[in-house]
C-alpha cells in the first residue's frame, strides 16, 4: 500500500538515501532541509508525483513547526511515518561553550524532531493505521569524544524523549524508535576532516570491526522500522554501527 | 483573554478544525480525553497562573463550565 512519509535532511547523507529507498518502494515522500541539492533535483525528477521538497531551516520558529505539518498533510495526504534525519554535528571543546551554542545543536538536533513529531501525531495529521516515527540519533549518545559535548547530549535527549514519546502515543497507534548510526561515509563525516588530525580519524575508523558503513545501512534499519514487521517494536534503541560501540579492547 | 482567543486555544489541544462552542458537551466530544486534559490543565496553568484540579475538570459538563473556571479570565 502505498504510504507518505515526512523526511528531514531529505537532501543529503542518510536522510536522502531512506528518502530515496521509500520513493523506489513506491511511496511519498515529503522531504525538507535548508537546500535544493543535485541530489533533490534527481529525485524531483525522477519522482515527480511522488517526491515534494520543501525547503526550510527547520532550526528557528519552532513552535510553527507542528502547525505546518498540518498544513502539509491537507496538500499531500495523512502521514504514516515521520524520519528526523536533519541533524547538525558541532566540535567544540567546553571552554569554549556558550548557551547559543548549545542552542544551535539542540533546536535542530532535538527541538525541531519534538515539534514535528508533535504535527505527524496530531489526529488530522496521522494516518488511520499505524505510524512509526524514526529518530536519527548516534552513537554519541551512549558513548564520548572530545568536543561532542552538545551533540552527545543533544542524541541522548532525542532517546530519552523517544522513550517517553512511545509510551505516550502507544494508545494512538504511534510507534517510537530511535537509530545510532556509527561512522557511515556521509557528507557529515568529511567535515570531521576539518576539525581532527588524520591519525585520530584513522584510529577511530580502525575501532569499527565491520569498518565503515554506508548510508544503506542506516536506511534499511529505518525502512523495517517503518515497516509492518516491527509491529510490535517502540521505545528502543537500535545502534547500527558495524560493532564500533563495542569498545574492542586490544 | 477573548472568549474566541480561549476556543481557538481549546481546538488547537484538541487537534480539531470545526469551531468549538461554549455549550459543547465535553462528553460528547471525540477529543476530550485524559491528553487533552492535561493539555488544558497546563494552558490554564500557562495562560492564567490557575492550577487546576483533576476533580474540577472531572466536574466541568461544557465549555462553558471550563471559561468559568477561568476566574474571569476569559471575556467576551
Ligand atoms: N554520518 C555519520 O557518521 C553519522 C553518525 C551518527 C549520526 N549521524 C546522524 O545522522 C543524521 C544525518 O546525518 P548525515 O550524515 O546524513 O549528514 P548530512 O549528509 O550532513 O545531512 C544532514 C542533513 O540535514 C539537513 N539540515 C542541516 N541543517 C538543517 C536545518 N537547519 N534545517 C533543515 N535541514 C537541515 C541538511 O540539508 P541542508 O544543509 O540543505 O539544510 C542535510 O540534508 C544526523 O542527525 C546525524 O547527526 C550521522
Amino acid at each position: 500500500m502505498k504510504k507518505c512519509y515526512l523526511i528531514t535532511g531529505a537532501s543529503s547523507g542518510i536522510g536522502y538515501q531512506i528518502s530515496a529507498d521509500l520513493l523506489a518502494q513506491g511511496h511519498v515522500v515529503v522531504g525538507v532541509s535548508r537546500n535544493v541539492s543535485d541530489k533533490v533535483r534527481q529525485l524531483e525528477n525522477d519522482y515527480p508525483d511522488d517526491f515534494f521538497f520543501q525547503e526550510k531551516d527547520l532550526s528557528v520558529d519552532i513552535d510553527s513547526l507542528s502547525k505546518w505539518v498540518v498544513k502539509l498533510s491537507k496538500e499531500f495526504g495523512k502521514f504514516s511515518g515521520f524520519i528526523h534525519s536533519a541533524g547538525m554535528q558541532q566540535i567544540l571543546p567546553l571552554k569554549v561553550n556558550t548557551h547559543k551554542h548549545m542552542l544551535e545543536v539542540f533546536n535542530l538536533n532535538l527541538f525541531a524532531g519534538l515539534a514535528l513529531a508533535k504535527g505527524i501525531t496530531d489526529r488530522r495529521v496521522k494516518a488511520e493505521s499505524s505510524v512509526s516515527v524514526v529518530f536519527i540519533s548516534s552513537v554519541a549518545s551512549v558513548m564520548g569524544a572530545p568536543g561532542l559535548i552538545n551533540y552527545s547530549a543533544s542524541k541522548a535527549s532525542i532517546n530519552g524523549a523517544m522513550r517517553s514519546m512511545a509510551i505516550e502515543l502507544a494508545p494512538l497507534g504511534v510507534r517510537v524508535n530511535s537509530v545510532l548510526p556509527g561512522f557511515v561515509e556521509t557528507e557529515m563525516m568529511g567535515k570531521w576532516s576539518d576539525v581532527y588530525t588524520r591519525e585520530y580519524i584513522d584510529q577511530n575508523h580502525s575501532r569499527c570491526p565491520l569498518g565503515i558503513g554506508g548510508v544503506d545501512d542506516i536506511s534499511n534499519m529505518v525502512l523495517f522500522l517503518l515497516s509492518d514487521k516491527a509491529k510490535w517494536i517502540t521505545g528502543a534503541e537500535f545502534k547500527v554501527d558495524g560493532g564500533f560501540s563495542l569498545g574492542d579492547l586490544r | 483573554m477573548k472568549k474566541s482567543d480561549f476556543l481557538d486555544e481549546l481546538m488547537e489541544i484538541m487537534q480539531r478544525d470545526e469551531p468549538l462552542d461554549p455549550s459543547d458537551e465535553l462528553d460528547s466530544l471525540g477529543e476530550w480525553d485524559s491528553m487533552t486534559v492535561l493539555g488544558v490543565i497546563s494552558m490554564f496553568d500557562l495562560e492564567f497562573g490557575i492550577t487546576l484540579t483533576i476533580d474540577q475538570l472531572k466536574a466541568a459538563k461544557t465549555i462553558q463550565d471550563l471559561i468559568h473556571l477561568s476566574n474571569d479570565n476569559v471575556s467576551n
